[in-house]
């Protein structure tokens, strides 16, 4: 049954997405020429979509802090970093030749962006210690199963390990991971990509409500 | 008319079921006769008391009987007594008139909460003075986030030194730091793991022809560079030897720059970084710059290149046209997160079915095995030891690196051993300490 807030909109989303689904599928399964200029269409579109989103995002971003600037809310002076890197980067972008592959953007990122996020993967070496010490334990519910897992997987990824592993033991892994885990990790996300198409479909009948 | 409360000696108004002070019982032999001859103590919402109907006579007689204070000839009479009684002891009281919820409470002081408070409870003793840990504890637990409180802290972790995590990481940093310090020598030769996929991902390599074009998606930038480069380096340095034309492809902003450097670095660890070298590599190498759009653009890829790429002006333009015009005889996917080749394997291959393989992370190798065994990767290099067997096998082939890149490779081998070593000797730590645990509270 079809919820209340069903309207005319709806019923024209509805059959946007449905059109959409149909030409995708016909061209991706079936391979049917004709469709194929209207998939490309659609990519492309896609493509905009995702940049107008995007910008739309920043907007929105840069709008909530400078109004907390304005009316000097909390971390105001974080709010003002943020605006001032982004206004930095936006212009060097929008001045460059190359637009983002331009020298200026690459060297913010290679000097700012790419060493944090490095620094921050590292730390995650040190919060994979501390969940390894205290969460892969025996006696904890399902801590065996974890233990065991974790504990092949180290040890045929390390290289010293080589020379002194059994030579089934290498096929064994193997084995595991392209039957039992493969096949655990797609009803996982056969089940979760089940779950967004009812979810979307929900939500353009108008019955998102829980 | 009042009650006095045989429990602590307060006046109650007359009627009432509890001691206003104390809270005690008032009612005579309520708990003998618990049912019988019991008689409502409120009245119906909404009754009306005052008005009995002729009928109702006797049923209203039987209520105040038990509830004086009903009659409106009693409020007058008791009133007196009971605001003495309540100026006797009122301010040990916080509220007054809750006989049976007929009438709203009353404050009967306005003097502040903390005053009367103060009066009401008995004084209490003074108290200890608190130490730095149950300062802190109680700052926890009174701030905007607060923590879970531990449990007390058993008999056997005062007996076994508790492992601190300040202390692991200290040890792990130490256990990981100290080879690089005390130059721990190379791993035996023949210590690399041979996984399938590598002698594939070889072959197909060598299969390219001189001219073809091999598309590289780039899915890794400097922040996961430390490995992915040391992976990404051999089959770049087969493809300049193969004088493959590459075309690289990227969803990262800095995805292209990286390419760059990486291939500059190519031809120098093979020695051939002269001008004329360089000059081959610049040709060999194309760069189609950031591509936007996400998952939802990469398709365009696998159906006309033409359509994903965008083709700068001017001559380099031109060349680009020509690369582009040629449908892709492989695609090398170098990434270091696993949903970059989930996503060109589901979303590009099926449309140009184009062989594919994957240059990726250790950490990515469990999650995209499985697409070996179903043949969508033709093959599988991942982490330091895939880039050791490809160099292995390069080496066996002719193909000599400079000595600064193997060290670089081997070094970083090493530091993989130590590191995955610390990590096992801390999960051990973690369930000892746990069972020792379990045993001293045994």
């Amino acid at each position: 049954m079809i919820g209340k807030k069903f309207t005319a909109i709806s019923y024209l989303l509805l059959l946007i997405v449905v059109g959409c689904f149909a030409v995708i599928v016909l061209d991706r399964v079936f391979g049917v020429p004709v469709l194929r200029q209207m998939s490309t269409a659609l990519y492309q579109w896609t493509i905009v979509l995702a940049a107008v989103a995007l910008l739309l995002g920043v907007a929105n971003v840069a709008l909530v802090h400078v109004q907390r600037i304005y009316a000097g809310g909390r971390d105001w002076g974080n709010s003002l970093l943020l605006v001032v890197v982004l206004l930095t980067v936006f212009i060097a972008g929008l001045v460059e030749p190359n637009g983002a592959t331009g020298e200026v953007v690459e060297e913010i990122f290679d000097a700012i962006i790419a060493p944090g996020q490095a620094s921050l993967f590292a730390l995650l070496a040190f919060f994979m210690a501390a969940a390894a010490y205290r969460y892969l334990r025996i006696g904890r519910p399902g801590g065996a199963w974890m233990l065991a897992g974790a504990l092949v997987i180290f040890v045929v990824q390390t290289p010293a390990s080589a020379s002194m592993l059994p030579p089934t033991f290498g096929p064994i892994v193997n084995w595991l991971l392209i039957e039992p885990v493969t096949a655990t990790v797609r009803g996982v996300l056969l089940g979760s990509s089940l779950g967004l198409v009812i979810v979307g479909l929900r939500f353009l009948l108008g019955r998102n409500e829980v | 008319m009042t009650i006095r409360c045989t429990h602590c000696g307060t006046t109650n108004r007359a009627g009432s079921n509890f001691c206003n002070h104390c809270g005690a019982e008032l009612r005579p032999g309520e708990r003998e006769q618990p049912s019988a001859a019991q008689t409502p103590t409120t009245p119906r919402e909404g009754s009306e008391v005052g008005a009995p109907t002729p009928d109702a006579g006797l049923a209203i007689d039987s209520i105040t009987a038990g509830q004086p204070w009903l009659r409106p000839e009693s409020d007058a009479s008791d009133e007196p007594a009971f605001i003495e009684e309540e100026r006797r002891v009122g301010a040990k009281r916080l509220v007054g008139n809750v006989q049976g919820l007929l009438e709203p409470l009353r404050i009967l002081s306005d003097a502040s909460e903390e005053e009367l408070l103060a009066a009401a409870l008995p004084p209490a003793p003074a108290a200890p003075p608190l130490s730095a840990e149950q300062v802190r504890r109680l700052r926890s637990l009174m701030s905007e986030e607060p923590i879970l409180i531990e449990t007390a802290t058993p008999s056997w972790q005062q007996r076994f030194p508790l492992l601190r995590m300040p202390w692991l990481f200290l040890f792990l940093g130490l256990f990981v730091g100290l080879p690089v310090f005390l130059l721990v020598p190379d791993p035996p030769p023949g210590s690399v793991h041979q996984w399938p996929g590598v002698d594939e991902a070889y072959a197909v390599v060598q299969t390219v022809q001189p001219g073809a074009l091999v598309l590289l998606w780039w899915a890794y930038d400097p922040s996961t560079s430390g490995e992915m480069d040391q992976v990404a380096l051999p089959p770049v340095i087969d493809l300049l030897r193969r004088q493959a034309q590459m075309l690289v492809v990227s969803q990262l902003p800095n995805g292209p720059a990286t390419a760059r450097r990486l291939v500059a670095r190519a031809v120098a660890a093979t020695g051939e970084d002269t001008e004329p070298g360089l000059a081959v590599a610049d040709q060999q190498f194309h760069t189609a710059g950031f591509l936007p759009g996400g998952t939802g653009g990469l398709p365009l890829l696998g159906i006309d290149l033409a359509e994903g790429v965008s083709v700068p002006p001017a001559e380099e333009g031109a060349a680009m046209t020509s690369v582009i015009a040629q449908p892709p005889v492989l695609v090398v996917v170098i990434a270091a997160h696993a949903e970059n080749v989930q996503e060109w394997l589901e979303q590009v291959q099926p449309l140009n079915g184009a062989p594919v393989v994957a240059f990726t992370s250790a950490g990515v190798d469990p999650l995209v095995r499985p697409y070996l065994a179903t043949g969508q990767l033709a093959g599988l290099v991942s982490g330091f030891d895939g880039a050791q067997a490809y160099y292995d096998l390069q080496q066996r082939n002719g193909v000599v690196f400079l000595t600064a890149e193997e060290t670089r490779l081997r070094r970083q081998r090493i530091f993989q051993n130590w590191g995955h070593v610390a990590f096992l000797i801390t999960i051990v730590l973690g369930n000892l300490v746990a069972l020792l645990g379990k045993w001293g509270n045994d």
